[in-house]
């Protein structure tokens, strides 16, 4: 790869260049940093509403080092394509960082960009869990943790707290749906449990309804596990509340917020890394702020704490390191290795060899009355 | 390029850059070669896991299919597994894919395409399998016949990303190709700048040692034509500025040796002038000398008559002495006329004398001059010895020129001309050289000859003096016997009567008178003849000098032609 580097001389001179005169320039102006996400989603939303609050507090503190943190922001409409496009858009708007992207399949999609050898940039995923997200590239990381835990967590839960020993799993046939499904059935298998039937579904208005009928002509399964999103699993007891099927409902992060479905969610495991109820100190003043901040939104997801964290690691790293990409790479990657682990209001963040943060606890909650309630003795 | 200091640097430094520009051509050459070597691997590479993850998603795909459609046949187990490893395998493939590199939006667009159609693919059999499980197999039917749209739109999306790869394969030969014509402008661009360079310093110094070769030659050329004032060279490559600088230090020695020999010319030309004056002094004191001697031989001639008449006087006188009283008083009156005459011609040769003393001085005098004109001709020849030193010198700094002119090469054959030149005109001072010593040479036989045959003259005027000397004892011894004669007359007149013997006596010193005349007369013809030959050497030696003369201004005009 010697002369391969060559090649690239006079465009990277060029680029040099350029980056010399921003530099430059930005030497008085606001440090960007990205933000991609499905804004316009009940997803989305939060998290763009954690990073706007984060960088409020950040430049009314000083900003990095005297200079001001601008968020540059870029819909992916949680869609993979949109998502490049996206990328493509954060690099070229000379962004230092990106936070995103949400959901593991944009995040996959959009990592080549960001880790385009020519120039390229860290990324930082609040809540892509899919295992694929390991190894997308050294510039992609994630604070959240992946779905071999979360399904491996719900397993244990499954087979073990609950005593489950068959099940369904139904899947939103994406990468996030698929690594889920994959973690829980090897987990589930593991422990001695039997999955009656695995079915994929398509994300917006999934249709499950001969999946149900066939469920609840054999009737052997005590759960129905959901690798998908809060509207999918809305949509699937609403389904199963028409056939009488009385089987609690387990999912991953995707289902946060399925707790405002009313009496139909009731009842149902919703597996975490974070819940705003988490009683450190750092996350209630976080809870507090935002609530302050958003008055009459609903309480941050974890999506929108974590992208909270991000912004604030990405100061510390930022106001060490500089502004150059490779460097503030280097130190995100440092962290919880060779740098002091980041204490955030998801927990403690510390990356592994591959980005990932397995230290990063997996926290399953009931919901009751409209809450998702920690369940005792985890 | 105003100023140079070296010309080896000059040609150092342009064959240096011209090395280098060659280097970098190489080295320009050599990666271009490896780069397009490396892109066209890794591109291969990149085309063959593109065209091989194609393929291996077609048939995860493809088997995918058939397990479900199996499974929707005849439900078993083991179809459910293949249906669901085979899809996941796909979704593998397709991050693999996904990783490659040179992938464009629209590349990535269709990779998510296929997920996405293979996602619909997989819950179209899936809702099919439950379908059929709870025997609504119509439905099952009719989904699958619908999936089989999707199918084909899926294979159609695998395959346009095949061609999508094939497109970036002659996008990359192009790129290739243009990267490899930019190689190619680039090596061009550097021969051609190596080539300007290695022409360009070629010209330059070219121009450098012509410009300064010409100023050296026409410097070489204005001492040649005689012109030795300094020259101003100015600065010059240090070669050059060490042949400028030899060139001058010849000039300066020539310029000190012509003004040397000008002064010795000078001197050379006033010694012969003043010898000549003296040799036509000394030539005119012979003459004086010869008169004064045939004066003395005819006042000798007087003489020997006149004893031979006092004999016969005498004669006549005893006869008279005898018979008259009165021949006494004639014998007085007589001998007192010969006591005169005899005064006379002892003041001639008293004079002669004189005027040979002065000669002898003179001839003297001309003895000294003509040793001081051989000891300085002497001198000239010491400085003749040092021009043919410095024309050797300068012969061999020619040849060691010459050697580093050849050494040079084409540049240095300007150079070579010089250094020839400059042989010549250290040949033709040998040459000048050699004519001066023959002429100095010639002058010093001329000076041996001239004061040999002064040495002569003086030798000679030596025994005329001598024989003056002699004609005046002679002339005094007359006087004092014509002293004696008259007191003898006088006595006689007293005493003729008493003593005859006196008259006998007196006849007898007569005689012996008449033989001292005699032998005065040849000896003035002696002093004559001497002088006669003095004066032939006296011409002799006024001719020497003449030649003498000649050589001198001979001499002056040859390094007259000198401008010092």
């Amino acid at each position: 790869m010697r002369f391969a580097r060559y090649r690239h001389l006079p465009a990277g001179s060029a680029c040099a260049v350029l980056l010399l005169t921003l530099a430059c320039s930005a030497g008085q102006g606001p440090i960007l940093i990205g933000l991609a996400g499905p804004f316009t989603d009940s997803v989305g939303a939060p998290m763009r509403r954690a990073a706007e609050l984060a960088v409020e507090q950040a430049n009314r503190s000083g900003g990095i080092n005297g200079r001001r943190i601008e968020l540059v922001i870029r819909d992916d409409f949680g869609d993979p394509d949109s998502a490049v496009t996206a990328a493509t858009a954060l690099e070229a708007a000379g962004v230092v960082a990106v936070i995103g992207h949400v959901y593991s399949g944009t995040t996959i999609a959009a990592a080549p960009v960001y880790n385009d050898p020519r120039d390229p940039v860290v990324q930082i995923s609040p809540s892509s869990t899919a295992p694929e997200v390991t190894g997308a590239g050294d510039y992609t990381f994630r604070v959240c943790p992946s779905d071999l835990q979360y399904g491996a967590a719900l397993a244990r839960f499954a087979a073990e707290r609950m005593g489950f020993r068959h099940g369904t799993i139904l899947y939103l046939n994406d990468p996030y749906g698929r690594g889920l499904r994959q973690s829980f059935l090897n987990s589930f298998t593991d422990l001695g449990g039997a999955i009656d039937d695995i079915d994929p579904y398509l994300g917006g208005d999934p249709d499950v309804s001969a999946y149900l009928d066939r469920l609840s002509r054999r009737g052997m399964s005590q759960f129905i596990f959901l690798g998908g999103n809060y509207p999918e699993a809305e949509a699937t007891l609403r389904a199963a509340a028409s056939r009488k099927i009385r089987i609690p409902l387990l999912g991953g992060d995707g289902l946060e917020g399925l707790e405002k479905a009313g009496t139909l969610a009731e009842g149902s495991y919703i597996a975490n890394g974070y819940l705003a109820n988490f009683p450190s100190a750092q996350n209630r003043e976080f809870v507090r702020g935002y609530a302050d901040r958003y008055p009459g939104a609903a309480p941050p997801s974890q999506a929108a704490a974590a992208t909270y964290d991000i912004l604030f690691l990405l100061r510390r790293v930022i106001g060490q390191v500089g502004t150059d990409r490779k460097k503030i790479r280097d130190g995100v990657a440092a962290i919880g290795l060779t740098a002091p682990v980041y204490d955030g209001v998801t927990g403690e963040i510390a990356f592994d060899e591959q980005g990932d943060v397995p230290k990063q606890r997996v926290v399953i909650g009931k919901v009751r009355n409209g809450q998702v309630i920690a369940v005792e003795g985890q | 390029m105003t100023y140079v200091s070296s010309l080896r640097r000059l040609n150092g430094i342009a064959m240096a850059s011209s090395v280098l520009l060659v280097f970098g051509m190489a080295a320009l050459g050599v990666t271009a070669l490896r780069t397009v070597t490396h892109q066209t691997l890794q591109d291969i590479m990149a085309l063959q896991s593109g065209s091989s993850l194609a393929s291996g998603l077609v048939g995860a795909v493809l088997s995918e299919i058939r397990a479900g459609q199996q499974h929707l046949l005849t439900p078993s187990l083991a179809a459910k597994a293949e249906f669901l490893s085979s899809g996941d395998s796909a979704y593998v493939l397709q991050g693999h894919l996904r990783r490659l590199p040179f992938l464009n939006a629209e590349d990535r667009r269709l990779i998510n395409l296929a997920g996405a159609t293979q996602a619909q693919l997989e819950v179209a059999y899936a809702t099919a399998h439950a379908l059929a499980d709870i025997g609504r197999a119509d439905e099952a039917r009719l989904i699958a016949v619908r999936a089989g749209g999707t199918t084909d739109s899926l294979v159609a999306v695998v395959r346009s990303l095949s061609e999508e790869q094939g497109r970036h394969a002659l996008e990359r030969a192009h790129d290739l190709q243009s990267k490899a014509a930019f190689y190619q402008k680039m090596l061009l661009l550097c021969a051609a700048a190596a080539l300007l360079v290695a022409v360009g310093a070629g010209v330059a110094l070219v121009r450098v040692v012509d410009r300064q070769l010409g100023r050296l030659i026409a410097a070489a050329d204005r001492f040649g034509a005689g012109d030795l004032r300094p020259v101003q060279l100015g600065e010059m490559p240090a070669e050059l500025a060490r042949l400028a600088s030899a060139l001058d230090d010849m000039a300066g020695r020539l310029r000190t040796v012509v003004s040397e020999v000008v002064k010795e010319a000078q001197q050379i030309g006033n010694s012969a002038g003043d010898f000549s004056a003296m040799s036509e002094e000394i030539a005119a004191s012979s003459g004086e000398v010869s008169a004064a001697m045939v004066k003395i031989s005819s006042g000798a001639d007087h003489q020997v008559a006149g004893m031979e008449a006092a004999d016969v006087l005498l004669a006549r006188l005893r006869d008279a002495v005898a018979t008259n009283a009165d021949g006494a008083q004639k014998a007085v009156r007589l001998a007192e006329e010969i006591r005169r005459t005899a005064l006379r011609y002892r003041q001639d040769v008293e004079t002669a004398r004189t005027t040979l003393l002065d000669v002898r001085g003179v001839v003297q005098t001309s003895a000294q001059q003509v040793r001081a004109l051989s000891e300085r001709s002497e001198s000239i020849t010491a400085f003749i010895d040092l021009i043919k030193q410095i024309s050797s010198q300068t012969n061999l700094l020619a040849l060691n020129a010459a050697i580093e002119a050849a050494r040079a090469g084409e540049h240095g054959r300007g150079f070579a001309v010089v250094a020839e030149e400059v042989r010549h005109l250290a040949d033709s001072s040998a040459r000048a050289a050699e004519d001066v010593t023959k002429t100095v040479e010639f002058i010093r036989s001329q000076i041996r000859e001239v004061s040999e045959t002064m040495q002569r003259g003086t030798a000679k005027v030596g025994g005329i003096e001598m024989i003056a000397e002699a004609v005046v004892q002679g002339l005094d011894t007359i006087g004092s016997a014509i002293g004696e004669v008259q007191a003898s007359a006088a006595g006689l007149a007293q005493e003729t009567e008493d003593n005859r013997d006196v008259v006998g006596k007196l006849a007898e010193r007569t005689a012996q008178v008449a033989r001292a005349a005699a032998e005065h007369a040849s000896s003035s013809e002696e002093v004559s003849a001497a002088a006669e030959e003095q004066s032939a050497s006296t011409e002799d030696m006024a001719s020497s000098a003449s030649a003498l003369l000649d050589a001198s201004t001979r001499l002056g005009k040859l390094v007259a032609g000198f401008r010092t």
